[in-house]
This record gives structure tokens, sequence and C-alpha cells, in this order.
């Protein structure tokens, strides 16, 4: 009796055994079906971008601001790649000049810029100043590929008469050097697309269609019909690519809320003299200089528009979407906890520039993120791809990125500088980009 | 053996085969990409514990733990090794110093390496900041609007009241001359120092005749600036 009590259970404890080897394989299975999932999505990752896709970093683009753009990122944490012609500029890294590690030779390079290296079809092809207009029009040769003139064209019109005829050309102006060196003869933004086939999208480009009136403090950039014109025929034309499994887009923060904007209230309480007036200004002595009310509301209704847009289009292929503008919210009202591993924090990151024990996502433009700002994005896009997709694209160590980011770590108080003669230029040239 | 038994055991053989080949093929992929970053040579990682002048330095340094060390060198090889020690900001200084002294009035040339200015000519320079950047926004408000006029119908004409005074104008002039006059200045230097890549000869003798010509084009309309 006892001896088959003893079969028994040995029967039992080996049932149970291979029950939980069972288990433990099937949770191996399915974890492995997402990592194919993550690996089917990111086979062929693509971008279409701007200057946060680019890496612009006050005021300049360059390989180590590259690198810590969101797509790079994301692309990494998801096991992939993505490949793009790195810059040595334009213009100049504000952030390098004001510390003392770049001299004027080191500043006249990055003023030129260039390619410090390329690839033959860039897979990452985000653009600073880009918008979805420039996706489609505009490439590393031609600032507008859609644009024509009038030329004569000569010929004889009998066989004794050589005359003219007026026949339309195209008319290839050339673009700005971000253009030029970050997509050189490979098309425009979307014609890269077309090469690359993507299996997964980065396709957010919306920003500057509304960026524009925080940097000029004027709405007439404004142009609800060309943004919906466009935005719908670039996700078309992907559409039509075939090879496109997933995407993200994100929603646009509040441009408004930027750190470049500070609020101003006319001494004398004139209401078209107050509103948000760019952080460099010391005095307002014209309404252009402000952004009143009235052109505040203008501005979140056309955001509301722009996001409402981004969010349908994001819906109809199927793509995760990251609310940026919530989250930016968010950021603006609460901070960002930084906290290492065994509990350390530096104090929760604003939505500024990093001064003296205060964190920051902002680069020294006050417009776009510093690399550990570029982490927290890299990070809500994660999230989003995650749940959308089932997959478990691990996140990046946000400490990491604060404590490896040397304008968190050692800051500068743009607000002291204001006085050299090198920032009219500096201001200039980050309107001249983006207004 | 049960043959309940031998149905599990085929079953999770069969499904570690299927595991082990994904995992496999996931692993390549990893690899790949590894492969690139450890190719780039770190120099000053290896101690690394951040910067010397932090103003963080209860901070503690994630590279304590492997996996960040890893984690940062794959993310942000560059950002890492572009940390600059002291001697290399003594040579920036160097430069500066050198430049300063052959271009006193080039205006990218920090303050510090300038006579301290008074009050007053603080006070002057955030003003001239001001004007400068108010007449500069409204051109670029003016030219994006210009841009998206209808093709082929010409623009207005100049309207009669020009939106800035005389002076604000001169002085934004005086300004963007001086600028251009300077980003040459800049460019000159680094050739004579011979700092300039190969391939960026080529695109500065380019940038620089396109500079001389807006240069002219500036020096030329701001003698037509009236003086009212």
């Amino acid at each position: 009796m006892i001896e088959i009590k003893k079969i028994e259970n040995l029967y039992k404890g080996n049932v149970l055994k291979m029950f939980k080897i069972f288990l433990t394989l099937f949770a191996l299975l399915v974890s492995s079906i997402s990592a194919q999932t993550k690996a089917e999505l990111f086979a062929r990752p693509g971008v279409i971008g701007d200057s946060l896709s680019q890496g612009f970093f006050g005021v300049n683009v360059e390989k180590k601001s590259q690198e810590w753009a969101y797509p790079v990122i994301v692309s990494k944490q998801a096991g992939s790649s993505v490949s793009y012609n790195v810059l040595k500029g334009p213009y100049l890294n504000f952030e390098d000049v004001l510390k003392g590690d770049c001299g004027p030779i080191c500043m006249a390079s990055s003023l030129i810029g260039g390619n410090a290296s390329t690839v033959q079809l860039p897979t990452h092809a985000g653009i600073t100043g880009a918008d979805y207009s420039n996706v489609l029009k505009t490439s590393g040769k031609c600032e507008d590929i859609t644009a024509t003139k009038q030329v004569r064209e000569w010929y004889w019109a009998t066989w004794y008469w050589y005359t003219f005829r007026w026949v339309t050309a195209p008319d290839c102006q050339s673009p700005d050097k971000f253009h030029q060196y970050g997509l050189r003869d490979s098309g425009t933004q979307m014609e890269v697309m077309e090469k690359v086939k993507p299996t997964f999208l980065f396709g957010s480009v919306g920003a500057n269609h509304v960026l524009c009136t925080a940097l000029a403090t004027s709405t007439s950039c404004l142009d609800e019909p060309r943004f919906k014109k466009d935005i719908r025929e670039v996700m078309r034309r992907m559409t039509a690519i075939g090879s496109i499994k997933g995407g993200i887009l994100f929603t646009v923060p509040n441009v408004t809320a930027i750190a470049y904007l500070e609020s101003y209230t006319d001494p004398q309480g004139r209401a078209n003299y107050s509103g948000l007036k760019a952080f460099y200004r010391s005095t307002v002595s014209n309404p252009d200089e402000v952004l009143d009310k009235t052109e505040i509301q203008t501005i979140t209704t056309f955001l509301t528009m722009l996001n409402n847009e981004i969010k349908a289009q994001a819906a109809a292929m199927g793509f995760a979407l990251t609310d940026a503008k919530v989250m930016f919210d968010d950021i603006k009202e609460n901070g960002r906890p930084v906290r290492s591993s065994d509990g350390y924090s530096p104090g929760n990151a604003r939505a500024n520039w990093p001064l003296p024990n205060q964190p920051g996502i902002f680069g020294l433009d006050g417009v776009h993120p510093n690399m550990y700002g570029h982490a927290v994005m890299s990070n809500e896009l994660i999230k989003a791809i995650n749940a959308k997709y089932n997959t478990n694209i691990p996140q990046v160590s946000e400490y990491n990125a604060w404590f490896n980011d040397s304008l968190n770590r050692n800051p500068v108080d743009l607000k002291k500088f204001l006085t050299n003669t090198i920032l009219g230029q500096v201001i200039s040239w980050l309107i001249g980009i983006f207004a | 053996m049960d043959k309940r038994v031998v149905i599990l055991l085929g079953a999770a053989g069969a499904i570690a085969l299927l595991v082990l080949f994904f995992l496999s093929s996931g692993k390549e992929k990893t690899k790949k990409v590894a492969k690139t970053e450890e190719s780039e040579e770190f120099l000053n990682t290896k101690n690394f514990t951040g910067y010397s002048d932090s103003m963080y330095p209860d901070a503690p340094s994630p590279f304590a733990n492997a996996e960040a060390e890893e984690e940062a060198k794959s993310l942000w090889p560059t950002a890492i090794k572009s940390v600059k020690d002291d001697a290399h900001r003594e040579k920036v200084r160097e430069e500066w110093r050198d430049f300063a002294s052959k271009y006193p009035k080039n205006i990218y040339v920090l303050n510090e390496y300038r006579a301290p200015l008074t009050e007053k000519e603080a006070a002057d320079r955030r003003s001239s900041l001001d004007s400068f950047t108010s007449v500069d926004t409204y051109f670029f408000r003016e030219t994006a609007r210009l841009r998206s006029a209808e093709f082929g119908k010409d623009p207005a004409a100049a309207p009669k009241d020009a939106g800035v005074t005389s002076d604000q104008q001169r002085a934004y002039f005086d300004y963007k001359i001086k600028e251009v006059e300077s980003r040459i200045e800049l460019i000159q230097y680094a050739r004579e120092q011979k700092g300039l890549s190969s391939d960026q000869d080529g695109i500065a003798d380019k940038d620089i005749a396109q500079w001389k010509k807006e240069l002219e084009d500036l020096q030329k309309v701001s003698k037509t600036v009236p003086n009212i």
C-alpha cells in the first residue's frame, strides 16, 4: 500500500514538475511572440521629422545631439537602429561656447557646418525646420521640388526661322543647410521613405506648423488648409508604400508654454502690450513683440485642431499615439521626478532650461529638449508603443540621462549672458529657422 | 511512461525549440547593434564619476551598476566622450585671447575677453538687443507672409508707413553688417590656424562669397536710411 502511494506521489510530483515547465515555457513563448512582434515592427524603422527628431540643440545639429534624439534612442531600445547623415553644424553649440569648451576655431567650423559622415540612403530623414509641407517638397538639393518657372526654349519653327517658346521648367533653389547636409541627394523626406520602405514609422512633423507663432510672436504663419492637406497627403503616400506595420505620432505641446516665452504685464496696463514676450526681451515697445490674450486663444484653437488631426491620422494608420501635449502640461504643472535607483533625487525637472539645483528638460534656446529631455520624450513614446503593440521595449533610465547630461549637471544661466553681442545673432538664427 | 506525460513532454519540447529559435534570431539583431557601439573607443568612461565641478556632489554615479554604464555607452557615446577637461578649456581661452586681440570688435567675442562693461554700457547692450530682435522678427514675419503669397502674383508695393523708425533701422543694419563681417573674420581666422577640414574649405569659399554679396547689399541699403 505504502509502495503504491509512493509511486502515486512520484507520479503526481512529475506531472506537477512537467506542468511548471510547461507554464514557464508558455510564458517564454508569449514573451518571445512579443519579441517577435518587436523584431518585425522594428526590422526597418524609418523616420520623417523636424528639429526634434534630428536632435537640434541650442542652436546646432551635431553628432552628439543627433545620437540623443528620440528616434535614435527608441530604435536602439527596441533592438534596432536608424541610419542618418551626421552633421557638424550649422550653427553653433551655445552651451559649449558659453562654458568655454568651444573657441573661435570650433565656432567657425560649426558655423560653416558639413557632414561628419554620410550614408547612401538614410532611414532617418528628419530635418530641422521641416513641417509636413517640407516632407513632400524639400529635398537636399531643391527647396521646393514642385516649383516651376517659365524659360525660353529655342527651336526651329521652320527651316528658315529660329525662335523660342515659353516652357515650364523646374525651379530648383538651394535649400537650407539642414536639408542639404541631412538629405544630400536622397530626395525629399517622403521620397526617402518610399525608397527605404520602413516597417515602423516615426511620423511626427507637426510642431513647425504652429511653433512659428511663439518665435515670431505672431499668428500670421498659421495655415490650417496647408497643414491638413499636407499631413493627409503624407499619410496617404505612407500607406501606399505597403511595408509599414506600425508607427507612432505625437501631439504638439502647448507652444505658448515653452521656456522661450514668459509672462509680461505692461506697466501702463495696455492689453495689447501685455501677454507673452520672448525671454531675452527687457521691454515691450510694440504690440507685435507680445502674444496678447486674443492671439494666445487663436493659437490654442489652432493647436487643438492640429492635435485632433494628428490623433485622427494615428487612429486611421493604426499607429501608437503619445499625447505630448498632456505630458508637457504635466511637466509644466508638476515637474518630472528625477530619481536614482537608490532614491537620490536632484529635484523634479521643470519645463525650462536647467538652472543651478533645478533640473530642466530644455536646451538653452528654450524651445528644444536637452539630452535628458529627449530621454523623457523617448520613454513616453516607448510606453505608447508597448501599449499599442503589446511589445516590451525597455525604458531608458531617466536618472542615467540626467546624470550624463552636461547642461543639467553644469547649468548655464542664459540670462547672465544677455549683454554679449553674440546673442542677437543667435536669436536671429533661431527665429530664421522656425518662424 | 504515461501517454499524457509523453504528449506533455513532446509539446514542451516543441515549444522549447520554438523559443530557442526566436531567442536566437532576436539575439542576432541585438548583437549587430551592440557591435557597432562597441567598435567606438571610450576614452574617459572607465572611472567616469561625473563632472568634477558638479553642483550635485551627492549624486550617485549610475556607473556603479554595469548595466547602467552599458546603457550610457550605448545611448549617448559621443556626449560622454565629449566631456572636456581643464587643459582643453585653457587652450580655448588662449585661442579666444588671440582672436580677441586680432579682432577686438568682432561680435562673437564673449564679454569675458573684453574690458568689463559699465552699468550704462550693459543697459545699452540690452536695449540694442531689444531693438535688433524687434526689427529682425518683424522682417522674418513679413518675409514668411510674402513666401506664402499666391504664385505668379506680384507682392504689394512698400507701405507708406515704414513700421520702424530710421534710428532703429540704422541700428539694425549696423548690427547685421558687424555680424556678417564678424562671421567672415571667424572663418578667416580658422583658416589661418588650419582649423577647417578639407571638405569645409570648399563650403567656406562658397559661404564667404555669398556673405560678401550680402554685406555689399547691406552697406548699400544702410546708406539710404534717411536722417529723420
